[in-house]
């Protein structure tokens, strides 16, 4: 008779606490974290996912978000679109997560975009950088500056610094579209403004590895400049074809140079490259030595890429979205929850960030014409290849590498 | 004009003489145990990490590896490889094997190789060192306007010396001899004495040691990553039926002649269709001449 | 210890949470496995029903975006446009077997997404967003019924028995008098119908296509389904396609981890259980009591 008692009471218990455990989420604010780490892109995303870890801990430590744990649930996309929008309504519907960080390659961005859209949640890329890819989206947001506007600063560096480059051919990778809106709508249009003549357009594929009959192509066309809309992986393979079949160019390229191996994987052949980047690794702000630190604490092997800075600058933002937001943390309140991170991230100004030259990020919400844009606002610096290093050149910094 | 077209002439020709190498070795294990092994791309890829290791240690302690030792390292590192797959994926199936399921098993070490060559050398782009590639620009040539790199006079070198070879191997030899055996019928073979468990694995180990050769040439050549063996794979899949599933000099020639072809379609047509050429004269080839350009020496059968 | 219980634990449980749009997923993906199973039934290894997904997926897409085209009817006419394509690639494949016939199918499917790549109409490479969110669990599993429906009837049906037959063996299947080369056309195109109205329930799905959703990698996944959950009987393609599907997003906590365990899964299966994972007889209750036939084919 005690025991049914006993047992009865429990349950009855039981039944009385449950729902009001399903009301609440407790202590812990949680975000989604979309990632590559397998597959296509893998090669950015561990670091990545590195960085992040890096930036959660360092904000736990500091009391968390708004006195609550921040957790980041981690999903591999593999650089796979579909992939990534299972994962985003997983991250959405399942995990409901109050706001999405990633994921990371403009592609997968524009699948998941209108996911988030529609079911009105955050959706904050650190790293995707095609030109406008979060403006149809009021809820998309991005941690990078567009393309447009950093090319033409490189540009108008490269004549006055080389007023001898009139003709330019363009290397544009169809396959990514980052990549693609680099060379055929960013580098075209702005060649030609800076009265620059373009020869020839090849197009290539992400992971082509031989350019023998690419380069033999443009090197009929006699270019003063190369400019790529394309990574680094297969830049790198160009360079050291054009080397071999004896070309002398000025390389020019987007964000998606920056990776210190460029130098290890062509030697000389990368000499005079230019690119804008808004993250320098060897910056001696105490702010990125720390970070430095402890990323190469966790992975020894690795070079500190941008990639992987913006997303630890992202998370701060986020977190910091979150923390001003004073979100309430319960199921009921979800919905308003995931507005007022958003509107919170819009509004930030001037965070102390990485991945700006001079340290300042500004996220806007909506662009001069009144319409949303979703981007950064950064100070870029640009980076010329010079002995085998990067180094940063422009007003006030290093002179140009002399080439001719 | 005509410059450039030479040109791009010879890049095909270099382009395919690094497909030749990984074809090879598929065409052999095809031709003796007529099975595709969907992870020799990946096999040809440890080759070459094995040798940018053995060229990276040799470098912090003795200097600059000879270019012998670093293929023959490479070679004796895939061949193991190699033979841990037979171990792993192909001796267990035993005989119930239907198409699909060696499809299947090699599919899956090509993927567990690959994230374990991710996890270990990290997945971003390697390049051998410079400095080895300074000791071997003095064997450069120079035809008036035409440079051709000792790497890739060695590549085509490589691939014919390895095509002769294989081919004395396999005609003259005892065990080549006892392959051939093995490649018309298992049974009759075991009946005549002939150990079909040791062929095999002669057979996976020699491909595969190939395979690894070709890594580190395609290494030099190119650039080390990861993910390198699913487009050499899928290549040296194309070339072996064009050439003659099982056809060693129709390997050899199938791969000269797709070299070209992805060539002139970046150079005069649209670049972004090269792979599309490519699979589909493949189509028109097993649709037409299922034996392939040169027919097939080793194994035959169209239905099988 | 504790921590493989409660993964364990954890993945058998989260079956319970799938939201809709896994269950859509999973679905979309089950009609693919059998689309894959049709050309099986007669003994055709197709690795090309990826391609035939892209190519329904673009035509569905097309005809609701940009004309407007009602949902089913865009759906119809996907599939009997992609069947139509497959019954083209059907007839000079007619006289190839095995190994050849699965390199032509995929050497086809490569055609396919190196041709989207390419044409612009379709976005390029960039592919189609934007497309409208039409598909729900009602016409994922309402068309999965309708094969499913078909699949047992052909079991016991004239035309399925002449299906096993060409399958065991065409030469003895012509000579009985039965049309090899219509069996197999069918077959075929019937394959290629179902991937193509899946591909349109895909698109809708996802909202967004692109030509690499359909690479060599979902190939290989649909055959995944077939051959791990069995490759004889038309359930086993739905356990397969569940199982994977579901492990894929269950397994997320292994992280990198995944592909490599994927791997080691299907070696496994491959060595120990080739067949798959359901055979003919796995589920006739009946066998599981009788001793003596217990000891025949499983």
């Amino acid at each position: 008779m005690r025991r049914i008692g006993t047992l009865l009471s429990c349950c009855l218990v039981a039944l009385l606490v449950l729902p009001v455990l399903a009301y609440a989420f407790g202590d812990e604010v949680v975000v989604g974290f979309m990632v590559p780490l397998t597959k296509k892109g893998a090669s950015y995303g561990v670091q990545s996912r590195a960085a992040t870890e890096i930036a959660v801990e360092e904000i736990n430590a500091q009391g968390g978000v708004g006195g609550r744990k921040l957790v980041a649930i981690t999903k591999d996309t593999e650089g796979d679109n579909a992939l990534g929008i299972q994962l985003a309504r997983q991250l959405i519907e399942k995990d409901q997560v109050v706001a999405i960080h990633g994921p990371q390659w403009s592609a997968v961005s524009e699948a998941v975009f209108p996911i988030c859209e529609r079911s009105k949640i955050l959706c904050f890329s650190p790293t995707s950088t095609k030109p406008g890819v979060s403006a149809p989206y009021n809820w998309a947001f991005r941690n990078t500056v567009d393309e447009n506007v950093l090319v033409p600063q490189t540009l108008k560096w490269v004549q006055e610094n080389y007023p001898w480059v009139k003709k330019a051919a363009i290397m544009t990778d169809i396959k990514d579209a980052y990549s693609k809106s680099l060379g055929q709508e960013t580098f075209r249009p702005k060649l030609k403004e800076f009265g620059i003549e373009v020869v020839e357009e090849v197009e290539y594929v992400t992971g082509d590895t031989d350019f023998s009959a690419h380069i033999t192509k443009i090197k009929a066309k006699n270019p003063d400049m190369i400019a790529v809309g394309g990574t680094w992986v297969e830049t790198a393979n160009m360079m050291k074809e054009a080397e071999k079949q004896g070309m002398q160019v000025l390389w020019v390229g987007g964000v998606g140079f920056g990776n210190a191996r460029i130098m290890e994987n062509t030697g000389e052949a990368s000499e005079g490259a230019v690119h804008n980047a808004t993250y320098d690794k060897d910056n001696p702000s105490e702010m990125n030595q720390s970070y430095v630190k402890r990323l190469l604490a966790k992975l020894p092997e690795e070079t500190p890429h941008w990639p992987a800075a913006n997303c630890y600058d992202a998370m701060k933002m986020l977190a910091q979205a979150i923390t001003t937001a004073k979100i309430d943390n319960t199921a009921k309140s979800l919905e308003k929850d995931r507005q007022k991170v958003r509107d919170e991230l819009a509004r930030i100004k001037d965070f102390p960030g990485l991945t700006s030259a001079d340290g300042k990020i500004t996220i806007i919400d909506k662009g001069p014409d009144g319409k949303h844009a979703g981007d950064a606002i950064k100070k870029g610096t640009l980076i010329q290849v010079q002995h085998g290093k990067f180094v940063p050149v422009g007003e006030g910094k290093a002179a140009a590498l002399q080439l001719r | 004009m005509l410059v450039t077209f030479i040109q791009q002439l010879i890049n095909g020709l270099m382009l395919g003489g690094s497909y030749a190498l990984v074809a090879i070795g598929y065409t052999l294990i095809f031709g003796v145990l007529n099975l595709l092994h969907l992870a020799h791309g990946e096999v040809a890829m440890v080759g070459s990490y094995v040798g940018l290791t053995l060229v990276l240690t040799a470098m912090s302690q003795f200097g600059v590896l000879p270019i012998w030792v670093v293929l023959l390292g490479a070679m004796i590192g895939a061949g193991m490889v190699g033979i841990v797959v037979e171990l792993v994926a192909f001796r267990p199936l035993g005989r119930r094997q239907l198409h699909i399921t060696p499809l299947i098993t090699t599919i899956a070490v090509a993927f567990i190789l690959q994230e374990a060559a991710i996890k270990i050398f990290g997945s971003e782009q390697r390049s051998f060192p410079i400095r080895l590639f300074n000791g071997l620009k003095p064997y450069d040539l120079q035809l008036g306007v035409f440079k051709l790199t000792f790497v890739q006079m060695f590549i085509i070198g490589a691939s014919l010396a390895l095509m002769v070879g294989l081919y004395f191997f396999v005609e003259k030899t005892k065990m080549g001899k006892a392959m051939r055996a093995c490649a018309e019928n298992t049974t009759t073979a075991r009946l005549l004495g002939v150990n079909v468990h040791w062929i095999t694995v002669w057979t996976f180990g020699i491909s595969s040691a190939l395979a690894g050769a070709a890594g580190v040439l395609i290494g030099l050549a190119y650039n080390i990553t990861p993910l390198m063996g699913v487009n050499l794979g899928l290549k040296g899949l194309t070339i072996m039926l064009f050439g003659g599933s099982g056809n060693i000099v129709g390997a050899m020639v199938a791969a000269l002649i797709l070299g070209m072809i992805e060539t002139m379609s970046v150079a005069y047509l649209v670049p972004a269709w090269k792979d599309g050429f490519a699979f589909g004269i493949l189509i028109l080839i097993l649709l037409y001449k299922p034996t392939g350009l040169f027919g097939s020496r080793l194994q035959i059968e169209a239905g099988r | 210890m504790q921590v493989v219980i409660d993964s364990i634990v954890n993945v058998i449980l989260g079956v319970f949470s799938l939201t809709e749009a896994d269950w859509a997923t999973i679905g979309i993906n089950m009609i693919m496995g059998l689309s894959m199973f049709l050309p099986m039934t007669v003994g055709q290894l197709s690795f090309g029903q990826a391609g035939f997904m892209s190519i329904g997926a673009h035509i569905a897409v097309v005809l609701t975006l940009y004309a407007g085209v009602w949902f089913p009817l865009a759906l119809l006419i996907a599939g009997i446009g992609t069947g139509m394509v497959g019954l083209l690639l059907g007839v000079p494949v007619l006289r190839l077997r095995g190994l050849l016939l699965a390199l032509v199918t995929f050497a086809f499917g490569q055609v396919v997404e190196v041709f989207f790549l390419n044409f612009k109409p379709t976005g390029a490479a960039e592919g189609i967003k934007g497309i409208f969110p039409y598909t729900d669990l009602w016409y994922v599993f309402g068309f999965l019924a309708l094969v499913v429906i078909f699949l047992a009837r052909l079991r016991t049906s004239r035309m399925g028995r002449a299906f096993e037959a060409v399958k065991l063996d065409e030469t003895a299947a012509e000579a009985m008098g039965i049309s090899v080369t219509r069996s197999k056309l069918t077959a075929f195109a019937s394959g290629a119908f179902v991937a193509g109205v899946g591909g349109g329930l895909y698109a809708h799905h996802a909202m967004f296509i692109q030509y690499d959703n359909f690479d060599f990698k979902h190939g290989v996944d649909i055959a995944t389904y077939m051959v791990l959950g069995g490759m004889d009987v038309f359930y086993g393609p739905l356990l397969g396609a569940f199982i994977i599907t579901y492990l894929s997003t269950a397994l997320q906590f292994l992280a990198d981890w995944r592909w490599e365990v994927w791997g080691t899964i299907m070696l496994l299966v491959m060595i120990f259980r080739p067949q798959g994972i359901l055979g003919r007889n796995t589920l006739n209750v009946r066998r599981w009591f009788s001793a003596r036939q217990a000891a025949a084919v499983s």
